[in-house]
């Protein structure tokens, strides 16, 4: 069902034509990977080979494609460059390597059309020799634009940290560790047996606190400006409100599930 | 003082260097002095380490290359070899030699700011710097535009103002022009000429093409390629390079060899050519006629985007065996659905082409087709699809002579690997060869190996078509130019 909604949205929103390209690869892998785990349920499976296997085996290949599709819908609809001007000033590092990561597909895809042509020049014989043909000039091509695009963002500046300024950066270094251990401590009060039920919720509340409270600070003492703010709009926060709401739905119901169980 | 000074610079890839197979290190001790506003040249053979002297002054060497550097490069004084990249943003610009390579954002003004974004620049100063810079490289027009729609001249100059955009007074700039035609080489080289005297930055080039630059720059670096480097004013270096860069005409006997038959069948005739890339609204290449016969040579010229290598490929790839003349309508329709519609080569939407067999390509990288480990695995190769055994050996033998079967394609020069790529082309039995831009990003011996490969060629009895910006080729080689212009013959 995820998988149909995936597909869906991204023909219903697909502005340019260049971007679909990289939607058809998207497909044929989650096809693939869906193929491969009923092959697999078939062969290796333990028990009777029935439907339900099968639908198991479906089932499971499902899950895995939606991931996939969800992946591939972010990665098509998405400008990751405007998205690179909406985040906080703290997650820049993040969000610029998932901007070159998301861009990735799209080079491959050239990279293969590239080697498609060159096959065209040159028949090859069957076999695996003609593959490493086309795999190796691929994704050379793959590295050497990455590595390129990674030297010309170093050249400009990229990842110049901002001068250590005693108090603050110390506080701001030491929060999201602080956070981290919050939750870890939280975790393990719930999942423990026992009574503190209530003391691993607070703890998990405090350490999403100090996690937000960490952020703003990083946000601020960054040096990095932007050219053109772009504020999210409220399209943008409806869409993060349900991504949001789902995996909290989905935290819940795993954290509830395991607390019944002891 | 010095805007940039070497002090017995040394780099090298490996501790030991031999172990790598490198003879001797990349560069040693080397001694050289560049003034502010100084527009100076570094040249020398491929493979010398031009690229490197200019990676090792703004921390790309050895952060980004590997290896190990030693010595001082001072800017102003201060030493900074060793320094990561982004410490040296606020000094020094770089462009690389594919500037669409290198581009981030998606418009040219946020590629402009780009760089001020990283060092904290207020949005007010950004929006006055990139008016200024827009400015002084003539490119106001397309600050909204999108970057990927540009042409190379014009991707090259947003590159270099994404450099300077936040006053940047040392600017590297690696093969500028080894991608634009004429025109295009002489503005950038103007553009950069202008930097040096109105806005006193010192740039540094490295370039192929000698020739273009000889009267613009102020000094000349050759880097030896056995670690060495020389330096001297532009003047002293001047005729030596003017020689080299002059490709003697390659003579040949005009009467064919009996193999290829009569000199005056064609073999290869193009009528009212229209191809259409898919998508687009006008035609790429637009009713182009002409022939070419066994032993002849034709260059296809034109600047930049006049059509040359889509009306190359349309060649390719519509070549369907030859129609009757009264089945013109029919054969083109055959044609048609014989065509194999490859991703980015345009579609022959009107008229014919004659070719049979059908035509080789070389593309402009002729190391793409190489993949295997040694060139006798190659051959091999080559002949168990071409059908006939030892056949693409022969033709490489004549082309290249003998050389040993073990080597590895890689470490063959640039010509030799161009020979073994035409010699795997033409092992199916193709009388035409087209070539895309072969001396693309050559340096000048290997120009003139390219251009006795083709004299070679069209003595063998082969029919050569050649697209190129490089007119020093042409003037050597060409029997005939065809010039083209917006994808049509003027």
């Amino acid at each position: 069902m995820q998988c149909v909604a995936a597909i869906a949205l991204t023909l219903a929103c697909r502005e340019r034509a260049a971007w679909a390209r990289s939607m058809r690869f998207y497909l044929l892998l989650a096809a693939a990977v869906l193929l491969f785990r009923v092959a697999i349920r078939a062969l290796f499976g333990v028990g009777a080979l029935d439907g339900q296997a099968m639908l198991n085996g479906l089932t499971d290949g499902l899950r895995l494609a939606a991931i996939l599709l969800s992946v591939a819908m972010a990665s098509t609809l998405a400008n990751p460059r405007r998205l690179l001007a909406s985040t906080p000033a703290a997650l820049y590092e993040i969000a610029t390597a998932i901007t070159v990561a998301l861009n990735l597909a799209p080079e491959l895809i050239n990279s293969l059309q590239r080697g498609r042509r060159q096959s065209a020049l040159r028949a090859r014989s069957r076999g695996l020799g003609a593959l490493r043909g086309i795999v190796i000039p691929t994704l050379e091509a793959a590295l050497d634009n990455s590595l390129a695009l990674a030297a010309s963002m170093d050249a400009r500046g990229f990842g110049n940290q901002p001068a250590a300024s005693g108090l603050k950066t110390r506080m701001g270094r030491l929060a999201p560790v602080g956070a981290v251990l919050l939750w870890c401590v939280g975790l393990y009060a719930l999942l423990v047996p026992g009574d503190q039920i209530l003391a691993g919720a607070v703890l998990l509340v405090a350490g999403l606190a100090l996690a937000v409270w960490a952020l703003v600070l990083a946000s601020r003492s960054n040096p990095r400006t932007r050219l053109v703010k772009r504020p999210l709009s409220w399209q943008d926060y409806v869409v993060l409100g349900i991504a949001l709401t789902w995996w909290l739905l989905v935290v819940a119901a795993a954290l509830t599930a395991t607390i019944g169980l002891r | 003082m010095p805007a940039v000074e070497f002090r017995q610079v040394g780099f090298a890839y490996s501790r030991d260097a031999s172990a790598t197979g490198q003879q001797s290190p990349v560069l040693s001790r080397v001694d050289l002095r560049f003034t502010r506003g100084e527009f100076a040249l570094i040249c020398g053979p491929t493979g010398a380490g031009k690229s490197t002297l200019l990676r090792l002054i703004n921390g790309l060497a050895p952060h980004f290359t590997g290896g190990i550097a030693s010595g001082e490069i001072l800017l102003e004084g201060q030493n900074v070899l060793g320094r990561k990249p982004h410490e040296l943003a606020a000094l020094i610009g770089y462009v690389n030699q594919r500037p669409a390579s290198g581009f981030v954002a998606e418009t040219v003004a946020e590629e402009l700011a780009f760089g001020m974004e990283q060092l904290g620049y207020a949005p007010a100063d950004m929006r006055r710097r990139i008016d200024e810079v827009a400015t002084l490289l003539q490119i106001d027009e397309l600050l909204d535009r999108p970057v990927v729609e540009l042409s190379g001249g014009q991707q090259q100059r947003v590159a270099i103002g994404a450099a300077l955009a936040a006053g940047q007074r040392i600017l590297l700039v690696d093969e500028p022009t080894s991608a634009l035609d004429d025109e295009s080489a002489a503005a950038t080289i103007a553009l950069l000429r202008g930097l040096t005297k109105t806005s006193s930055i010192t740039v540094l080039v490295v370039e192929h093409r000698i020739d273009r630059l000889l009267g613009a720059v102020d000094s000349i670096t050759v880097v030896r390629g056995d670690g060495s480097c020389v330096q001297g004013a532009a003047g002293e270096f001047a005729d030596g390079f003017l020689r080299d860069a002059l490709l003697p005409r390659t003579t040949r006997k005009t009467h064919v060899s009996p193999e290829s038959g009569d000199f005056e069948v064609a073999a290869l005739e193009v009528s009212e050519l229209t191809v259409r890339h898919e998508g687009s609204s006008f035609d790429a290449v637009a009713k182009v006629s002409f022939s070419v016969s066994a032993g002849e040579i034709l260059a296809i010229v034109g600047p930049n985007g006049a059509g040359k290598s889509t009306l190359l490929w349309a060649l390719l790839s519509a070549g369907v065996s030859a129609p009757e003349p009264h089945q013109s309508r029919l054969s083109l329709r055959r044609g048609r659905r014989a065509q194999k519609t490859l991703p980015g080569v345009g579609i022959v939407t009107d008229g014919r082409i004659v070719c049979e067999p059908p035509p080789a390509l070389v593309p402009q990288d002729a190391a793409e087709l190489l993949y295997l480990d040694s060139i006798s695995a190659e051959l091999v190769e080559s002949d168990s699809v071409g059908g006939e055994a030892g056949r693409t050996a022969r033709i490489f033998e004549r082309l290249c002579g003998r050389i040993d079967g073990s080597t590895n394609p890689r470490d063959l020069s640039a010509g030799q690997q161009l020979a073994l790529a035409i010699a795997i082309q033409l092992a199916r039995g193709s009388r035409v060869i087209l070539l895309d831009e072969p001396t693309r990003g050559l340096d000048y011996a290997a120009r003139r190996e390219v251009a006795a490969l083709l004299g070679e060629l069209a003595q063998l009895g082969h029919a050569v078509v050649l697209a190129t910006h490089d007119s020093g080729l042409v003037e050597a080689c060409a029997d005939r130019t065809l010039h083209l212009e917006h994808g049509r013959l003027p």
